[in-house]
């Protein structure tokens, strides 16, 4: 929780000294909190032994121009362990993801901006039984996706959106199985707010 | 003075608590259990459990499918002793009544060649086709044995996952076998076999043939 709390205070001060740089415009997206409903899918150990539970995210734009926006942020997701033969005997898998990338924002109508965005991440995978720890796996992951906002007042803004994550966390194992593993496809739906 | 050591103790106690796991490395097991025809027994429950001398996990289990099959993949977990529970009651889960159960000990993590082992096909027979097998010691030397394992269709045995190991007294000999068992449920019509290790840590073996009756065999070592 103190890493959190110290990377989203220098993911602030970032944003703060990119507001004093650049220019404001109408649609300049600050922070952006959000809520994940976590899917794994296709053929690997995510999508054949695990439940998506919920996760949550927040990002900090760090420099914008124009309709560019270059972030950095973190995600956190929960799924449950279904097939304990393949996940190995315990109750979560924790998946973490600390990111940067870039946005582009499309105005589609009146209040309504299209948002698609490409961040690649320092991928963790963690399973626990309560505090007992299983082990961890980290990889890079590469995040595209889109989202849809409507302005509410002011900046505030709330979205829904979609992200494909494809991470690729180091795995040792017998060659069939390392692709089981080492490469997790996730569907992501998202729904937050921005400001 | 006081809060630097109790932080130490605190500190050394948490560093001692639980399995170490290398999540990055996935080992596999994996085999097929049939009856003595060498049909598929389906739905029979398999488990892999770690032991590193002061905790302990099922980290991993199935159960067979339609053909007989199962498969375990885990974390690698690192200093411990490995075991293969197959339809045991030791790891607290109902096991299925009807068949044997057997586990296979010995198994190092370290020693796994290309992550997995496939333990082959396993045979269980049925409980029902059981005769008694009592083993009288008769000793005709100074030497006592150490230990003692019937090797072939018996209730509950006990392997060595690397039988050129038998002579060592390993730790989950001491954890789970601090006796000798001296009274066996053992398949009908086979040909059983009495491995023992003397104190003097020579490896005997000796046949005993099972019928279709209760066996008494005085074993003279």
């Amino acid at each position: 929780m103190r890493t959190l709390l110290l990377l989203y205070m220098f993911i602030a001060s970032l944003n703060i000294a990119a507001q004093d740089t650049v220019q404001h415009k109408n649609n300049t997206e600050h922070f952006r909190l959000y809520y994940v409903l976590p899917k794994g899918i296709g053929n690997n150990v995510l999508a054949k032994a695990n439940d998506g539970v919920a996760g949550v995210g927040l990002f900090a734009t760090l420099y914008s121009i124009e309709k560019l926006h270059f972030v950095a942020g973190f995600e956190f997701s929960q799924y449950n362990v279904t097939d304990v033969s393949l996940a190995a005997n315990v109750t979560n898998t924790y998946l973490s993801n600390i990111y940067f990338g870039a946005l582009y924002k499309i105005p589609l109508v009146n209040k309504v901006d299209l948002t698609t965005k490409f961040t690649v991440g320092a991928f963790t995978v963690n399973q626990r039984t309560g505090g007992s720890k299983y082990g961890k796996q980290n990889g890079p992951a590469f995040t595209p996706g889109f989202d849809v906002d409507l302005k509410i007042v002011g900046q505030f803004r709330i979205f829904a959106g979609l992200d494909y994550c494809l991470a690729l966390p180091s795995t040792h194992t017998a060659k069939e199985y390392k692709s089981f593993y080492g490469t997790l496809h996730q569907l992501n739906i998202t729904t937050g707010i921005k400001f | 003075m006081y809060k630097l050591t109790l932080c130490l103790i605190i500190a050394l106690l948490l560093s001692g608590c639980g399995i170490d796991y290398e999540g990055s490395t996935k080992y596999i097991f994996k085999g097929r259990l049939t009856d003595r025809s060498g049909l598929p027994i389906p739905g029979i429950e398999v488990s892999t459990f770690v032991y590193n001398g002061n905790d302990e996990d099922i980290i991993s289990y199935d159960h067979t499918d339609s053909d007989g099959n199962y498969v375990m993949i885990f974390p690698k977990a690192r200093k411990v002793k490995t075991s293969l529970y197959v339809n045991s009651p030791f790891n607290g889960n109902t096991s299925d009544t009807t068949h044997s159960g057997m586990v296979v000990t010995g198994i190092k993590q370290e020693e796994i060649d290309n992550y997995a082992i496939d333990f082959g096909t396993t045979i269980l027979y049925r409980i029902s086709e059981s005769v008694n097998l009592k083993i009288n010691l008769v000793s005709t030397s100074n030497r006592s044995i150490v230990k003692l394992r019937p090797v072939g269709l018996v209730q509950y045995s006990q392997l060595e996952y690397d039988p050129a190991s038998f002579p060592v007294i390993s730790q989950e000999d001491q954890y789970y076998d601090s006796y000798n068992r001296l009274n066996y449920l053992v398949a009908k019509n086979q040909d059983l076999m009495l491995k023992y290790l003397l104190e003097d840590n020579t490896v005997h073996e000796v046949h005993v043939p099972i019928g279709t009756e209760d066996v008494t065999f005085n074993l003279e070592y």
